[in-house]
């Protein structure tokens, strides 16, 4: 059994949480300017920062007889479910709270994301928002199920859902190693849940934005953040479940840490912006036929070497 | 017996559970099908938290995660298809008032009795340190059978279910003799099958 | 200057514009973009996410009509400004940002007065963009954004919109069918072109094509820049915004004066199109879009194809497609693969009322 004791046990519940928020909006801010970076190849760089005080300055937009109530819940609950998932992503080797179930919380708070999506689809009672929103519905189920196998394998290795304990596993062998697929369905079914890069089709162009589309103001600030915060958190919590969270010679835990998790983003913003947008249509049938059995087969591997002895 | 931070989740979850009930009650008083099945999501969140003040850390966040995952299919096929945004049309949320009343009234009548006449057993054991192990153990363990057969069996309803509502089977895909190269389908999937 | 007032320049400096171009004024709208570029001011793709809204050369009157009421979808600050051709494009965003930061336009005409409609929506805030998300009966209020349109509706209408009615859909089952218009004005799209569709779910079961206003006598442009254009907006729509950056990129290249910048974009033209033309995922993702399984013909992964030759310049760009065959291949797709094959056909604009059968 590794660490136990929380952020909040040790800093107090309320410094502990600002904190995690603070490095949660932080990392969201690192993985938009990365986005962007990229995207502009080299020319100037809309600032994230400049963008969220623009927003905060904005109108905030109604339509014609919304369902106003769903539509500021879903765009509120983007956010907040986004950090909520940070609250089980260890910073050095404790997370702000930790249960024996730390694994199946961040499923949850994407599973609830999810919902909140389409309920920003659904309330300003347009069509390009509507349709964005049922896409959005159809990829989560999708890769819903990959990201959680995905999740339950290193679980598995660790002997625990504890996120702490799956980063002490990793002491002799990053689980990388041993899982390489459950790693990368991981990053790729995260990416689908935030729709960003090649999943960008529930706010695709084709659709003037889809979700997106009737946001303004906070609204939208709220919806864009959450969507960079949970990207951030997926990348923090890849490095936490198969990449040996802070272990690393020379650097400080904390440090390594930090490098691992901005190294996933440039590497999951690059690959993901190479790609073009995989049509749902297709890309759909291939999580469900191929993905799935795939993660299955690489939980059932992990498993074996359990029983083999092999995680120790 | 009482610690200040049991009684502080005792009524957590008292609050917690009025809060359960009343959105539930909501989803009988709201004229949208959007709503009602939120209402219904803020019922099931309601109980998913009142777990978690028991320390029941496992099954809160499995309930909250089941529960999501099914009222978001369920606006799906409630909802899908219909292509009035924002559900405009005002539609009741009751149907066979008298009925539904009368066995629901029972039903909580039933359940709430029960809750205060069986006698509970007392723990004699101290609490476990790690519930959720403990839980796994109890599924995987002596209760195996049980959790297989039912597993099996809702997988078999799934596939029936499906299997009765589809309108295309595999011979309007591949033509009388299965002998196509590719499906008839509208849209093709991803595998080009 | 006081803090606030500095802090409020600081989250204007780099206003998204949303820019309105009718047909004929290509030339003009590349200026705009690469100097949007070049600044790093993003642009818009809808009314609510706007900060300028930039009217590019003359619009005909029913394009006119429709900015009008894209205009009430903007969310303040805001500005509208024009550009004709000619006029110095970096000066005419500077005055823009500066009359954003001045206080922008307040006024806000009705969107119900605009459109002719006399409904009032009861539960609108008062100090919010009461923006009509919807046009209930002019033709040519349609306006950005997607939008149900009112075609002949004869059913319900709540809070003045109309409802939904049922029909038959492709697997013998009865669902709701929505007259939506798109257009004419929309991201990746030819300004001016609206389509009036019937959807249930996000397919198209009705299409009709047509643009807003007669075309003007313009000049044609370079066709290579002109294709690297097109490539540009249909590499957007099939969702690669990388490669779609690099498309404009080569388009403004191919336009300088220095022919240093020449030469560079046509090697940028020739690396583009190769990846676009090599890409195995564009190929999967887009195989099948457009083309119904069991009927031959081009489907928009040929048209890419075709595209990417006339953007070296190898060929000529691919003829427009006539209104009512492009509508005809319309019917019966999902939403994304129209917006494809309208992007992949790129109709050329007909005076209104020509082009039907």
């Amino acid at each position: 059994m590794g660490e136990t004791a929380t952020l909040a046990d040790a800093w107090g519940a309320v410094p502990a949480a600002l904190v995690v928020v603070a490095v949660a909006l932080a990392l969201g801010w690192a993985v938009t300017a990365t986005d962007r970076a990229v995207l502009a190849g080299g020319g100037p760089v809309p600032g994230p920062g400049r963008d969220a005080a623009r927003l905060l300055l904005e109108q905030r937009r109604t339509t014609p007889a919304p369902d106003r109530l769903l539509w500021r819940l879903g765009c509120a609950g983007v956010a907040v479910l986004a950090l909520a998932s940070w609250a089980v992503v260890p910073l050095g080797s404790r997370s702000l709270w930790s249960t024996s179930a730390d694994l199946v919380w961040f499923n949850a708070a994407e599973a609830v994301l999810w919902a909140a999506v389409w309920l920003v689809g659904w309330g300003p009672n347009a069509f390009a928002a509507l349709t964005g929103g049922y896409r959005f519905l159809a990829q989560g189920l999708a890769y819903e199920l990959p990201l959680m196998f995905a999740l339950i394998t290193a679980g598995l290795a660790a002997g625990s859902l504890r996120t702490t304990d799956v980063v002490a596993a990793q002491a002799g062998l990053w689980f990388v190693v041993t899982m390489p697929v459950a790693f990368v369905v991981f990053l790729a079914a995260a990416a689908a849940f935030a729709f960003w890069g090649p999943f960008d089709a529930p706010a695709g162009t084709d659709v003037a934005g889809g979700v997106t589309s009737e946001l303004s103001g906070v609204d939208r600030l709220l919806v864009s953040a959450g969507r960079a915060v949970f990207l951030g958190a997926a990348a923090a919590m890849a490095v936490a479940l198969f990449l040996g969270g802070g272990a690393g010679p020379w650097l400080p835990g904390p440090v390594w840490q930090l490098v691992k998790t901005l190294a996933v983003v440039a590497l999951l913003v690059r690959a993901g912006r190479r790609l073009p947008l995989l049509r749902p249509d297709r890309a759909v049938e291939v999580a469900w036929v191929v993905v799935i059995p795939v993660v299955l087969l690489q939980a059932l591997v992990v498993a074996v070497l359990v029983l083999a002895g092999f995680y120790g | 017996m009482l610690t200040a931070s049991t009684g502080w989740l005792l009524a957590a979850a008292a609050v917690l559970g009025v809060l359960s009930v009343a959105s539930g009650v909501a989803v009988f008083v709201v004229d949208s099908m959007a709503r009602a099945t939120f209402a219904l999501l803020g019922s099931f969140l309601a109980v998913a938290a009142v777990l978690l003040a028991l320390d029941l850390a496992y099954l809160a966040v499995v309930t909250a995660l089941m529960m999501t995952i099914e009222m978001a299919i369920m606006a799906v096929f409630m909802i899908a298809f219909m292509m009035n945004p924002a559900g405009l049309v005002p539609m009741s949320m009751v149907h066979n008032t008298r009925g539904s009343a009368v066995v629901g009234a029972g039903a909580f009548v039933v359940l709430t009795a029960g809750i205060w006449l069986v006698d509970w057993p007392v723990r004699r054991t101290a609490v476990p340190a790690d519930p959720t192990r403990q839980l796994g153990e109890a599924l995987m363990g002596s209760h195996m059978l049980v959790m297989l057969g039912i597993g099996v069996a809702l997988f078999a309803t799934i596939l029936a279910g499906t299997l009765l509502a589809t309108a295309r089977g595999r011979y309007d895909r591949f033509g009388p003799d299965l002998t196509a190269h590719r499906p008839a389908d509208p849209v093709r999937g991803g595998l080009a099958r | 200057m006081d803090l606030t007032t500095r802090l409020r320049a600081w989250a204007l400096a780099r206003p998204r514009v949303l820019v309105v171009d009718p047909p004929g004024s290509d030339p003009l709208r590349w200026a705009v973009e690469e100097e949007l570029d070049r600044r790093g001011w993003p642009r818009a793709a809808v009314p609510a996410g706007t900060d300028v809204l930039l009217v590019l050369g003359e619009p005909g009157p029913g394009l006119a009509a429709a900015v009008d009421v894209l205009w009430t979808q903007v969310p303040a600050p805001r500005h509208r400004a024009r550009l004709l051709a000619g006029a110095e494009v970096a000066a005419a965003l500077d005055a823009a940002r500066a009359a954003l930061l001045a206080g922008g336009d307040a006024d806000r005409p009705d969107p119900e007065a605009l459109l002719g409609s006399g409904e009032e929506d009861g539960d609108e805030d008062p100090g919010a963009d009461d923006g009509s998300d919807e046009d209930a009966d002019e033709p040519d209020g349609d306006h950005g954004g997607m939008d149900h349109g009112g075609m002949d509706h004869g059913g319900m209408e709540v809070a003045g919109l109309p409802m939904a009615q049922t029909g038959p859909d492709r697997d013998g089952l009865e669902l709701d069918v929505l007259a939506v218009s798109l257009g004419p004005v929309l991201p990746a799209w030819p300004t001016g072109l609206v389509l009036r569709a019937e959807v249930q779910g996000d397919v198209v079961t009705g299409a009709e094509l047509s643009w807003t206003d007669d075309p003007p006598q313009a000049a044609d442009p370079d066709p290579q820049r002109l294709a690297l254009d097109r490539l540009a907006r249909l590499l957007e729509v099939a969702g690669w915004p990388a490669a779609a950056r690099d498309a404009r990129r080569a388009r403004d290249g191919l336009g300088s004066a220095d022919p240093d910048r020449v030469v560079a974009a046509g090697a940028l033209a020739a690396a583009l199109t190769r990846r676009v033309r090599r890409s195995r995922t564009l190929a999967w993702s887009l195989r099948g879009a457009g083309r119904p399984a069991d009927e031959p013909g081009e489907g928009v992964l040929d048209l890419v194809r075709d595209w990417c030759a006339a953007a070296t310049g190898d060929a000529p760009p691919p003829a427009g497609a006539p209104l009512d065959a492009l509508a005809g291949r319309l019917e019966g797709a999902e939403l994304g693969s129209a917006r494809l094959l309208v992007a992949a056909r790129a109709p050329a604009p007909v005076p209104v009322g020509a082009d039907r059968g």
